[in-house]
């Protein structure tokens, strides 16, 4: 068995704007992205600025504030989402960038509490090489 | 070979999930595996298909091209209610059944007899099983921990059940309600997640008592338990409940299915789960329908132990099925 990376391996990729990275959540099912509690990114140890990231998923993308009202937009369990970072300059090629991730996705079934519920926490931490 | 009387054995995908996620294993490496596994079909909508809660043309194409190539039969499509899918309120009745409708038609449309509810979705029973009439099939709740046999939800469904008196809805007891302790397994998942030795003891007494869910995370936290060690009992009170086998009795006009979770096979047994009461119980109340072999362990080779969790089921069948 290989474990699912939530940072797909070799995904960083300089882009005119920034960057960007792939990602996966570690489940067994797939959820609508109104699932979605936190996302957040580091790079070299800096945080990135919610607003700098864009996610794209299904051939389109959005703002993470956006996330909350995605009910009908599914990540399927086998598809990696791609962030759309814009930092532009941020990541230079050919070096190596440290990326940390945690993303946390509700179980959509499962309550622990009044208004709470269980997260799905994934959180993973690499170096990669822009491309 | 099993007694023709007694029950099916079959394998439900949810089995391969980890092999099927880091893509060791595709949908078409299951449906082959399928046809050594009992040969029974059990999927789980929004793991094993693109599209859901919709069932695209293409799958169904794909689904019943690999039945027929394998020699396989559907048994349960597993559905989801989801009603916590958004991040402010609970979703309502009307969008509840909204969710489901085509849930139900695309699992009949694969050819699906049967359709694993949650039990969230009991608010709108009467609107569902007029739709299963409409695509002949029948529907059971299933009863998985932190659900038993003994719990009140149990009851008031057990009620309802009784009350619309419709053979098309029913239940499926998840064999992990019938467990006599906690897998080492799901112990050392705690470890590794850095639950310190006291919480796991306090844990595993807690549990050993019979502690409700809701008491045990608050006992937890109240002994310093962090984020990770309250999802952790979380998951515990999600796989290990403390029901007697002997109840089945109680529901044996109600079973639609069963799902044959297990988390280990030591020496041809499930230590942790009581297997062989079980066994005997749905023989002596006739039941005629399918288990799914249904692992939910650690890494391991998951074909292996599937075939080794149907081995010990067709032991236990052939010794209480032939007296």
């Amino acid at each position: 068995m290989s474990a699912v990376k939530i940072i797909e391996d070799d995904s960083l990729r300089v882009t005119p704007s920034g960057f960007e990275i792939k990602v996966r959540y570690r489940w067994y099912r797939t959820l609508p992205l109104s699932c979605m509690e936190y996302l957040e990114l580091a790079v070299d140890g800096e945080p990135v600025d919610r607003e700098c990231i864009r996610f794209a998923i299904n051939g389109k993308s959005y703002e993470l504030h956006e996330m909350a009202d995605l009910v009908e937009e599914y990540w399927f369990i086998l598809d990696a989402a791609t962030l759309q970072v814009e930092l532009p300059g941020r990541i230079r090629p050919g070096q190596p960038h440290r990326l940390d991730l945690s993303l946390g996705m509700r179980a959509p079934y499962i309550r622990t509490g009044p208004g709470r519920f269980l997260t799905i926490i994934n959180r993973y931490s690499t170096t990669q090489v822009a491309a | 070979m099993e007694s023709a009387a007694a029950f099916r054995v079959g394998i439900s995908f949810h089995t391969f999930v980890q092999d099927y996620i880091s893509f060791v294993y595709s949908f078409e490496d299951m449906m082959e595996m399928a046809s050594v596994l009992g040969r029974g079909v059990e999927i789980v909508g929004p793991s094993n298909h693109r599209g859901f809660p919709e069932v695209t043309d293409e799958f169904e194409r794909t689904f019943k091209s690999g039945v027929d190539r394998y020699g396989l039969i559907p048994t349960c499509y597993g559905s989801y209610s989801d009603p916590f899918m958004l991040p402010d309120r609970d979703l309502t009745p009307a969008e509840m059944y909204e969710y489901l409708v085509p849930q139900l038609k695309g699992a009949a449309k694969l050819g699906f007899p049967v359709v694993r509810l949650q039990y969230f979705s009991h608010v709108i029973a009467e609107k569902l099983v007029a739709l299963a009439e409409k695509l002949d099939l029948k529907l059971g709740y299933e009863l998985h921990t932190p659900l038993t046999l003994e719990s009140d939800t149990v009851a008031m469904l057990r009620e309802q059940i009784e009350r619309i008196g419709s053979n098309r809805l029913g239940l499926i007891p998840d064999f992990g309600i019938f467990a006599r302790s906690i897998s080492q397994h799901h112990l050392d998942q705690g470890r590794r997640a850095g639950v310190g030795e006291d919480l796991i003891a306090l844990a595993q007494e807690l549990w050993a008592t019979g502690t409700s869910k809701h008491d045990a995370v608050e006992a937890v936290q109240e002994a310093g338990g962090d984020e990770r060690a309250v999802s952790w009992v979380n998951m515990l009170w999600g796989c290990f409940g403390r029901s007697d086998p002997a109840k089945l009795v109680e529901i044996r006009d109600h079973i639609v299915h069963c799902h044959g979770k297990f988390y280990s096979i030591v020496d041809g047994d499930e230590p942790d789960l009581r297997y062989e009461e079980v066994v005997k119980v749905l023989v002596d109340i006739g039941y005629t329908g399918w288990v799914s072999t249904e692992y939910e362990g650690g890494p391991t080779d998951t074909f292996t132990i599937a075939m080794a969790h149907q081995e010990m089921m067709n032991r236990y069948i052939r010794k209480y099925a032939q007296k």
